[in-house]
């Protein structure tokens, strides 16, 4: 009885942390304010993390707060108070209708198409999701916990991730060269 | 015709049947509305900050499919007894996390760059190379 | 994971070591001995290229064999070669030198062709040259990655690199072209990994030989693999810049600094073309060739049709040139179409010849884009078609050059040219696509157009009149003993190679 009541107030919560992730995204692309629109997407970004913790992704939603959240949100606020001198600059100038319809038209293909792959991938996700969720009553423990997780990452991926790390100095030195083509 | 919009009618109608019962289905339908949604904001936005914003959205839900579906081979492997696969798609969000960092900062830094060149971020003004 | 295999990426670790030195470097030397950073670079190029040819002539005496041209095609007899190393992530094979190779000449090239800028320029500070040898580094990683997350972290190298080196000049229309490729480039690599992810969650497996084995407990899932393969593929199209998304190309060749134009036209093309060849031969193979290979040819019939039309309007060279890169991916494009019967040798053989492509293409491509960018006037590019009129007269060299180049663009015998296309048409006409081919040679031909009003500007146009108080006509080009090297190997190799296209297969033996 206390588990079904459990369980049941999960899914209330999932069901809450996805609609905030979809309107708090929605609004980043609708709203005429820019302020507001990258506050917004702090909100999606602390959404997709909650959604990461029900998937027992525990690392990965702790990273997604530090990165996202608590990184390019500030990034992307410098950004824009930056290039925004007046009050009217945080304004977005006169959005066409045409190209919001247009959008709205990909968008719904996108989604429809990933429905439809969803809908195909019935099957094997119901079986999977049978053992999730009762993975999900049992015990947390039996979700892929950070050992494990990092026992991969720094053996059969480490090549990879160390690759990662040249990635990290391009975008170290490129950010020095467009410095220094500002100043010289 | 008939038959394909009776067959998106039945989709329609069993995927929003197993959207309350199936977490990772509605995980999965809750990515692909992130990419459509972030999809729509750069075709649609006109401040190029709020693009490359929308592109973040665009990789959130790639990070968000790769993580369930981590979780849906975790749960097929235990049900089988197979090696695990549920690592890899963390490991690959975890990669994508760096990339869309690295990505943003640097794209950040060039938008600025511009900005201080042309006093503008209105995607529109962007067309110096029309012929 | 055997880590003694990590030898096998010395070719780039020396590039890596360059671009740390050479972003070093510029911090400690004094202002007037600039001229050293592309040296070094250019040093770090040649040094990977060494590794690289010691690293297959090492590999081959070891094996008494050369390595195949992909790991599918390996025979897993025992004791014979077995190019997946360091835990599947890397494929040391044929087709992973080439590109490597490729990409070494490209990023070389390119060094050369931006050492003549002037010394207060972005473009001379070690940044811009680490920066280059940083996307080189990429580039030839991505001809080796062989699984997933190796080949999406190695574009990512690439393109946040080449991102930057586009907006590196000060101008504006430098800086828009780097904008647009990358709020293009990363819309795409978006599509890209949504497509990876399909395939991830339909399959379970990373390596990009093995997605594609049907896997026991996901059966039913065929669907969503074949969505991830679309996504996919709409990324790959995107970067190598073929219709119907095409369409960011021409701004940002024309707005880039000329040298980084010609690293984006060959190196990164060739490396984007890496990733296309790895799915077309390894993951789909002829297996599903009858899902994906009418796809290809769709493309490559509209990239040839749509780069040349828009070519025959273009009145800046430089552009003309992005529009004929464009043509040239559709002509590349019939390189890989892959046959339903298909054997591993006819696999190996149509690489072969679409390597050749690349390998040919870059040459006579950076050597263009050579001249392009000494033409100039008072430090003021001049691209327009009209710039280049009696260039023949006051740089004859230069204009031969030029002249071969567009030749050998337009494939005429007997420069490289003309057997690249050979080849490409014949690989598709084996594979069954003699339509596809068809349209090939003929839009090569219509391409004849736009390519010899290049010629005609130089050889039969008259000089502009020069108005009083402009500078004399002889002073059009600068003076750069690197572009002249640059230019001059170029036209020497796109003669040689077209007199002996198997030459580079000598080294294979």
């Amino acid at each position: 009885m206390v588990r079904a009541m459990h369980s049941m107030l999960a899914t209330l919560l999932f069901w809450i942390v996805v609609l905030m992730t979809v309107t708090a995204a929605t609004f980043v692309v609708v709203a005429r304010n820019i302020l507001h629109a990258a506050f917004a997407l702090a909100v999606a970004f602390l959404g997709v993390a909650g959604i990461y913790i029900f998937l027992h992704a525990d690392f990965l939603a702790a990273v997604q707060l530090i990165v996202y959240v608590g990184g390019i949100i500030v990034l992307v606020m410098f950004a824009i108070m930056f290039s925004a001198h007046t009050q009217e600059g945080t304004v977005e100038p006169r959005r066409t209708w045409l190209a919001l319809g247009g959008g709205a038209l990909v968008a719904g293909v996108v989604l429809a198409a990933t429905i439809m792959l969803i809908n195909r991938l019935q099957v094997p996700l119901a079986e999977a999701n049978a053992h999730a969720d009762a993975a999900y009553r049992t015990t947390a423990s039996a979700a892929p916990g950070e050992i494990a997780l990092g026992h991969v990452l720094l053996g059969e991926y480490l090549l990879p991730f160390e690759v990662a790390s040249i990635l990290i100095l391009a975008a170290l030195v490129g950010a020095v060269a467009i410095v220094r083509k500002e100043t010289r | 015709m008939d038959a394909a919009l009776t067959l998106a009618a039945s989709d329609l109608v069993q995927w929003l049947g197993n959207l309350l019962t199936f977490r990772l289905a509605s995980c999965l339908a809750l990515s692909g509305a992130l990419f459509a949604i972030g999809a729509w904001g750069v075709l649609a936005r006109r401040n190029i900050l709020l693009v490359l914003i929308s592109v973040e959205l665009m990789l959130n839900a790639v990070m968000l499919a790769f993580v369930a579906f981590a979780r849906a081979h975790v749960n097929l492997a235990k049900e089988t007894g197979l090696p695990y696969a549920g690592e890899s798609g963390q490991i690959f969000a975890l990669t994508i996390i760096a990339l869309a960092a690295a990505e943003a900062a640097v794209g950040l830094a060039i938008v600025i760059a511009y900005f201080r060149n042309r006093q503008t971020v209105d995607t529109r003004d962007i067309s110096l190379m029309r012929h | 994971m055997n880590w003694s295999e990590l030898s096998e990426l010395l070719p780039v670790g020396v590039v890596l070591a360059a671009a740390l030195v050479v972003v070093f470097l510029d911090l400690v030397i004094a202002h007037k001995d600039r001229y050293a950073l592309p040296m070094v670079a250019l040093a770090g190029c040649v040094l990977g290229l060494g590794s690289l040819i010691q690293n297959y002539l090492s590999l081959t005496t070891y094996y008494k064999q050369s390595p195949p041209w992909f790991s599918g095609a390996a025979e897993t007899a025992a004791g014979a070669f077995n190019p997946l190393i360091l835990g599947g992530h890397f494929s040391i094979d044929l087709f992973g030198f080439a590109i490597a190779g490729v990409a070494l000449l490209a990023g070389a090239l390119s060094v050369l062709s931006s050492a003549h800028e002037e010394d207060d320029s972005a473009l001379s500070s070690g940044e811009y040259y680490g920066l280059i040898l940083l996307a080189v580094a990429g580039m030839m990683l991505l001809g080796f990655a062989h699984d997933f997350l190796t080949l999406l972290v190695s574009l990512e190298i690439m393109s946040i690199s080449t991102y930057i080196l586009a907006g590196s000049r000060r101008d504006l229309k430098s800086g828009e072209a780097a904008l647009k490729y990358l709020v293009l480039g990363a819309f795409s690599t978006a599509f890209l990994m949504m497509g990876i992810a399909f395939i991830y969650g339909a399959t379970g497996k990373l390596s990009l030989s093995e997605v594609l084995i049907p896997s026991e407990q996901l059966v039913s899932s065929a669907f969503l693999i074949r969505g991830g393969l679309a996504l996919l593929l709409v990324g790959v199209l995107f970067k190598v810049g073929a219709a119907p998304f095409h369409f960011w190309i021409p701004d940002v060749y024309e707005g880039a600094p000329t040298g980084v134009t010609g690293l984006m036209a060959t190196g990164v093309k060739a490396a984007a073309f890496a990733v296309l060849g790895r799915l077309a031969f390894e993951t789909f193979g002829p297996r599903y060739a009858h899902d994906w290979a009418w796809l290809f040819a769709a493309a490559a019939v509209l990239t040839m049709a749509v780069g040349n039309f828009l070519a025959l309007r273009q009145e800046n060279v430089k552009r003309m040139l992005a529009y004929s890169g464009i043509a040239h991916t559709g002509y590349l494009l019939l390189g890989f179409l892959v046959s339903p019967n298909a054997d591993g040798i006819m696999l190996a053989d149509q690489l072969q010849n679409a390597v050749f492509y690349l390998l040919a293409y870059a040459l006579m491509t950076l050597g263009a884009f050579g001249v392009v960018g000494l033409v100039r006037e008072d430090g003021r590019r001049l691209e327009r078609l009209e710039d280049f009129a009696g260039l023949s007269k006051e740089h004859p060299g230069l204009a031969l050059c030029m002249a071969m180049f567009m030749f050998s663009l337009a494939g005429l015998p007997p420069f490289a040219g003309f057997f690249a296309k050979f080849l490409v048409f014949k690989s598709a006409v084996d594979a069954g696509y003699v339509l596809p081919a068809v349209l090939g040679v003929l839009t090569s031909v219509a391409s004849m157009a736009y390519y010899l009003r290049v010629v005609r500007a130089m050889y039969v146009d008259p000089v502009r009149a020069t108005k009083p108080g402009e500078a004399p006509a002889g002073a059009r080009c600068r003076y750069s003993w690197t572009t002249n090297l640059l230019i001059y190997g170029a036209g020497l190799a796109t003669i040689l190679l077209g007199l002996f296209p198997s030459g580079p297969t000598f080294l294979l033996r």
